[in-house]
């Protein structure tokens, strides 16, 4: 592998590690909501977390550019907090990503609460747990699984991302190429040798990374997802 | 410990769920009585804190108020264990962890771990799965895990329905020694009367949301203008004191008010209380004391009280000395001898039920 | 321990974050950013290689197709240049107020080949309904536009009927060619070598412009690799490509 293939694949896994933390954070209280209400608002909700399922990639990305160019209200913020441009950054592509793979562990961990019977909460309400607890001590480990599932599948997502990163992050060796633009990148430059490796490289690491994953995710009779 | 003060009122689709006004004394078990749709588990869990009660309702135990006006303490901060009726063991925790999961939150007051196994039989089940249970095994734990929490209230909600009966008579003669052991104030809600007979030290009748009658359990099983009556298990619930052991007979005799009575064999040494349930159908009556009769229990009694029970059946509350028997007759009976308030009768006692160790000895 | 992967997870994300963009640096070993058309991707390579020997200014090439690197620059990105698959998009960066004076030149001119296994290597081919053909894309690619302006001529009216593969860009309608998907491919001269040559003046001339952006952030350099491109050796390579001489 080549300095630049080294790049792109240290940029694509700091960006699937970084994304599917930041999703975790982000997704687990939003499940857990979605879990426990009803309503139109819940609808609503549902519905936007499960749009990057149906908007296809390059559509998804052309927006985001919209909304994050140095020219908007968020491009400027941006700009004034830290210094430099937020488009065609890696921070934009963490915006991105966390979007695009948002459905991924949003719903597998909203399956995952919604089937914890009430019954076993209200008895830790009883035993002096508050909700926070209750979920921290009761519902984390009965949806062990189901995280480790959510994860993987946003970090998997992640990795074979392709419209919105290009859109999003201009392609930038070293800074925004990661490996599924720059096996794309070499596949327009007829390096057709390179890119075969490249993408046989990119397979066998995502093998075991989900293989991995799932062994080491053993099914208990009791436990939920 | 602390009086328990309840005045709850929770409405649903206008018409009312529950509303009651009263007050629980500490250090007894108190038994909540009713049929289904009764409101039974709804008055427990409002005391839980896991449900809440609207308009002006109040809790309060002892000196804290639990609920008042728009202050509402929620249940994990309110000192109260829960044992529902579905056992709800925690299934990612062995017996161990589920028996210290309120202490760990809400210390235990006291009460450490080992002796809780030991009076609840628990020692040899630390380690196990709760999934590997057995239903009265789980009930168990459950109890354990309640009494753990650091609660000065145990909530039960019909604990033993779905137990064999083998395994309700143990957990019965677990909990008596545990309220023996603890004096811990419990409420037990129950639709088996003979639970309530065996436990309970005080009765609430609760029916349709309300509270039809509340007293000592004593009291209540001799009334006869409750539904309680008008139960087929309807009897005196009487407590006497071991007296004999016939051993060539295999039976015991027990002494109530200066009455002796005649019981299948207890392991009992003499001088333990015990009670004793009569049901009432098996008692019947006569004006002179009956002679060369197979029947061994017979007490002189005063005819207290009579209600009609049933289109063709009345019930008779019968006096001995400062205990009561109920005996249910039919009518032309009751015109045949001519029976009114305050005849000296015999009562014939068939049965008598025992209840087991009443917990006081002499 | 099932969590385990999830912790290696969460310490590679804590990593140092890598740079974004930075503020102008002073220094002459920032690189050059080149946005690059997709057509011209594998010719790039070779002039890039000339270019820093010469002027030992490294240089980054992000390659896409021209509508996506206009969105991008209208959006702030961080370029130095444009090299476009067309005229349009240089004029309307232009218009746009983008370009440094004077900063639109022609760099190259695409040539149309007709890539063909039938024994039969001539144009009149093109007239035979029974040979399937790709081309690329006309909504997006000149190149397209160009193949459609081919096949609308009289000569060829009787194959109108033929299956027509439209490729996403041009690289994808050769590929389909080569792997034996299609019969026949319009395509451009630089991925073709081995073709027949269409007339230029039968469809409009694929002039490919470059574009010198006003926000480049590394003006020098910028200036002489637009130069470059108009030079001999540069223009010497780009016709070896298979492309044809601006002029």
């Amino acid at each position: 592998m080549n300095p630049g293939e080294l790049t792109a694949l240290w940029l694509t896994l700091h960006l699937a590690s970084v994304t599917t933390v930041l999703l975790l954070l982000i997704g687990t209280p939003l499940a857990w909501w979605l879990s426990r209400n009803t309503g139109s608002v819940k609808a609503l909700i549902e519905t936007t977390v499960a749009l990057p399922l149906v908007l296809p990639p390059t559509v998804l990305g052309f927006y985001l550019l919209l909304m994050l160019a140095p020219d908007t209200a968020i491009g400027r913020v941006w700009q004034q907090l830290t210094g430099s441009q937020l488009a065609f950054s890696f921070s934009a592509l963490v915006i991105g990503s966390t979007l695009y793979s948002l459905p991924f562990v949003v719903q597998p961990l909203q399956a995952a609460f919604t089937q914890v019977p009430r019954d076993l909460l209200q008895a830790a309400a009883s035993l002096g747990a508050a909700p926070l607890d209750q979920f921290r001590s009761v519902v984390l480990p009965l949806c062990r699984r189901s995280f480790v599932t959510a994860a993987s599948l946003g970090f998997a997502h992640t990795v074979g991302e392709f419209g919105v990163v290009l859109m999003i992050g201009g392609n930038i060796p070293g800074e925004t190429q990661v490996l599924s633009i720059a096996l794309y990148d070499q596949v327009e430059s007829l390096q057709f040798d390179q890119a075969h490796r490249l993408a046989a490289g990119l397979l066998v690491f995502s093998v075991i990374v989900l293989f991995t994953l799932y062994r080491g995710n053993p099914r208990r009779l009791w436990a939920v997802g | 410990m602390a009086e328990l003060s309840l005045q709850i009122v929770i409405e649903h689709d206008s018409k009312f769920q529950l509303q009651v006004d009263t007050s629980i004394p500490a250090n007894q078990i108190t038994a909540i009585y009713g049929p289904s749709g009764s409101g039974k588990t709804t008055l427990l869990h409002s005391i839980a804190g896991l449900k809440r009660g609207q308009g002006n309702s109040r809790v309060r135990h002892g000196d804290s108020t639990w609920q008042e006006g728009d202050y509402f303490l929620p249940a994990w901060q309110r000192a109260v264990g829960v044992v529902f009726q579905d056992a709800r063991l925690f299934p990612h925790l062995d017996v161990r962890g589920n028996l210290l999961y309120g202490a760990k939150r809400r210390g235990s007051s006291g009460l450490t771990l080992d002796k809780v196994s030991q009076w609840l039989e628990l020692e040899p089940l630390l380690k196990r799965s709760s999934q590997e249970l057995s239903g009265g095994q789980r009930q168990r734990v459950a109890i354990g895990r309640a009494l753990l929490s650091g609660a000065e209230l145990l909530l039960m909600d019909e604990p033993l329905s779905g137990l064999d009966k083998k395994a309700a008579k143990r957990i019965i003669n677990h909990l008596k020694l545990l309220h023996r052991e603890t004096g811990i104030t419990v409420l037990y809600v129950s639709h088996n009367i003979e639970e309530v007979a065996q436990l309970a030290d005080q009765v609430l009748l609760l029916q349709d949301g309300q509270i039809e009658a509340q007293g000592p359990l004593l009291d209540l099983c001799t009334r006869l203008d409750t539904s309680l009556s008008r139960e087929p298990q309807a009897g005196a619930i009487l407590l006497g004191t071991v007296s004999n052991h016939l051993k060539d007979f295999d039976l015991t005799t027990i002494d109530v008010e200066g009455q002796t009575l005649h019981v299948g064999q207890v392991a009992a040494k003499p001088g333990t209380g015990y009670r004793l349930h009569i049901p009432a159908r098996d008692v019947s009556v006569c004006r002179q004391r009956p002679v060369a009769t197979s029947i061994l229990n017979i007490l002189p009694v005063k005819l207290a009280d009579i209600q009609a029970s049933g289109e063709n059946r009345v019930l008779l509350k019968l006096q001995l000395q400062n205990q009561h028997i109920l005996a249910r007759i039919t009518r032309k009976s009751l015109t045949d001898l001519e029976l009114k308030q305050g005849d000296e009768l015999y009562a014939q006692v068939k049965t008598v039920a025992l209840l087991g160790d009443s917990g006081s000895h002499s | 321990m099932s969590f385990a992967p999830l912790r290696i997870i969460c310490i590679v994300a804590s990593l140092n974050w890598p740079t974004t963009v930075a503020a102008t640096e002073a220094g002459d070993h920032q690189p050059l950013r080149l946005a690059v058309a997709s057509n011209f991707r594998n010719t790039i390579g070779q002039l890039n290689k000339i270019f820093s020997n010469t002027t030992n200014y490294p240089v980054l090439v992000s390659a896409a197709s021209t509508g996506v690197l206009y969105t991008q620059i209208t959006k702030g990105a961080p370029f130095d240049l444009l090299l476009a698959a067309d005229t349009d998009a240089p004029h309307r960066l232009e218009q746009a107020g983008l370009l440094a004076k004077q900063g639109r030149r022609c760099y190259a001119v695409g040539r149309l080949m007709l890539a063909s296994r039938h024994p039969d290597q001539q144009l009149s081919t093109l007239s035979n309904a029974k040979l399937s053909l790709a081309i690329a894309n006309p909504a997006t690619a000149p190149y397209g536009r160009a193949a459609l302006s081919v096949l609308a001529r009289p000569e060829f009216s009787a194959a109108s009927g033929r299956k027509l593969v439209r490729g996403n860009n041009v690289l994808q309608a050769w590929q389909y060619w080569k792997s034996n998907v299609v019969d026949l491919a319009l395509v451009p001269a630089s991925l073709a070598t081995g073709g027949i040559p269409i007339p230029p003046d039968w469809h409009q001339p694929l002039e490919q412009q470059a574009a010198l952006l006003k926000s480049s952030r590394h003006k020098p350099a910028a200036q002489a690799y637009f130069k470059f491109l108009g030079s001999n050796t540069a223009q010497q390579l780009i016709q070896e490509a298979g492309y044809g001489s601006c002029s």
